[in-house]
């Protein structure tokens, strides 16, 4: 799931609303500010992304304010994409 | 003596009559008002002149003697009486236009007073309508002035957002398998199934199979030995080496059958007993027994 070759990263985002938890895997650029993919995974979801969220598999928040680079050194690879409403929850 | 007291008389005379008159007066007022304006003229000489007669008048019954005091004085008292009650007309009048005068002055007053009031306050209603005002533009001028700020800052993030969309790419896509969530004694029967089939699997590769973590794999498979569905022996590499009753029925016999037996002619012997060779292997091999046997039938 990870690589880091050609300076872009790789995401494994799942859709935790959705029964089914389709996820599909993002390529990002290592520079590329985290609200950009953020933006991108939702509009591939179908989902609105002034009301999603990304968070960790264990719940855990991030931030979108950094770059793709931190947030997979800090949280990994494995992310779910949630409605904003459920955040903290 | 008597003249004292004829005087004395007169003067009681004089002060019964005067609520008298004004009792007249009251009940004709019209008449005596216009009596007053004539006489308010007069006035200015006349209360010198009745104030005199009056003090005269005092001194004279003081003075005089005997006869009849009361006639003289009745006389004297009707002409007196008339100029009393031009003198308390006139006063009377001059004191209601007084008071008409300060009662029409204090009304003037008052409308004045009223009319300053409202105009102040109405002066202050304006004052406080700009104030108000004032305040609602510049909380306007905030509110679009940060509605232009957040358009903006929603512009810019779109423009950054259309920078970086070409470099991003959907590498793959799917769908969560949800074995657990379809039936988890399937995956129990799975688990059993998948462990008697490989024969000899190493722990971790079961952990991976079945996406549980090694140590819970452990713990499975020894609560599976414990309710006798599974038997095998685990060994110190992270092996699980599954044992069916019957290969292990078949060692026990060969113990029984040569009494005594050491443990390497045991472990050489298990060996035939035992395969550790994968299940499937072993199906293909027991076909091909089968149809040996039905060939040499």
């Amino acid at each position: 799931m990870a690589s880091g070759a050609g300076g872009k990263v790789s995401f494994k985002v799942t859709l935790t609303s959705d029964p089914k938890l389709p996820f599909k895997v993002f390529s990002v650029p290592e520079g590329a500010p985290f609200t950009a993919v953020l933006k991108f995974a939702a509009e591939e979801f179908k989902v609105p992304p002034q009301t999603s969220a990304i968070i960790t598999n264990d719940g855990v928040g991030i931030n979108p304010q950094q770059s793709a680079g931190n947030v997979f050194l800090k949280h990994g690879s494995e992310l779910r994409l949630i409605p904003r409403d459920r955040v903290g929850a | 003596m008597e003249d004292m007291f004829v005087a004395i008389l007169s003067m009681l005379l004089v002060v019964a009559l005067i609520p008298l008159y004004l009792w007249r007066r009251r009940q004709v007022p019209q008449s005596h008002e216009q009596e007053a304006q004539v006489q308010h003229r007069e006035t200015v000489v006349r209360p010198t002149g009745t104030r005199s007669r009056m003090r005269r008048r005092h001194t004279s019954a003081a003075s005089t003697s005997s006869a009849p005091p009361a006639a003289e004085e009745t006389d004297d008292g009707s002409d007196e009486e008339a100029l009393e009650g031009e003198y308390y007309n006139a006063k009377a009048s001059k004191k209601k236009g007084r008071k008409k005068e300060e009662r029409q002055a204090q009304r003037q007053a008052e409308e004045a007073a009223r009319e300053s009031r409202h105009t102040k306050q109405d002066r202050y209603a304006e004052i406080r309508r700009r104030k108000d005002e004032e305040h609602e533009a510049k909380e306007r001028l905030l509110e679009e002035e940060a509605e232009a700020r957040k358009a903006k800052e929603e512009e810019a993030a779109a423009l950054e957002f259309e920078k970086w969309k070409g470099e991003f790419s959907v590498d793959a896509e799917g769908t969560t398998e949800n074995e657990v969530q379809d039936g988890s004694q399937g995956l129990l029967y799975d688990f059993v199934e998948y462990i008697k089939k490989q024969k000899c699997i190493p722990l971790e590769d079961l952990a991976a199979e079945f996406k549980l973590r090694t140590q819970d794999c452990i713990n499975r498979i020894t609560s599976l030995e414990d309710m006798g569905r599974l038997s095998g022996v685990m060994d110190d590499r992270g092996k699980y080496i599954h044992i069916s009753y019957e290969e292990m029925q078949a060692v026990a016999d060969y113990i029984k059958r040569e009494g005594r037996v050491s443990i390497a002619h045991l472990a050489s012997k298990s060996n035939q007993f035992i395969d550790l060779e994968p299940k499937a292997a072993m199906i293909t091999e027991e076909e091909l027994g089968a149809q040996d046997e039905i060939a040499v039938a």
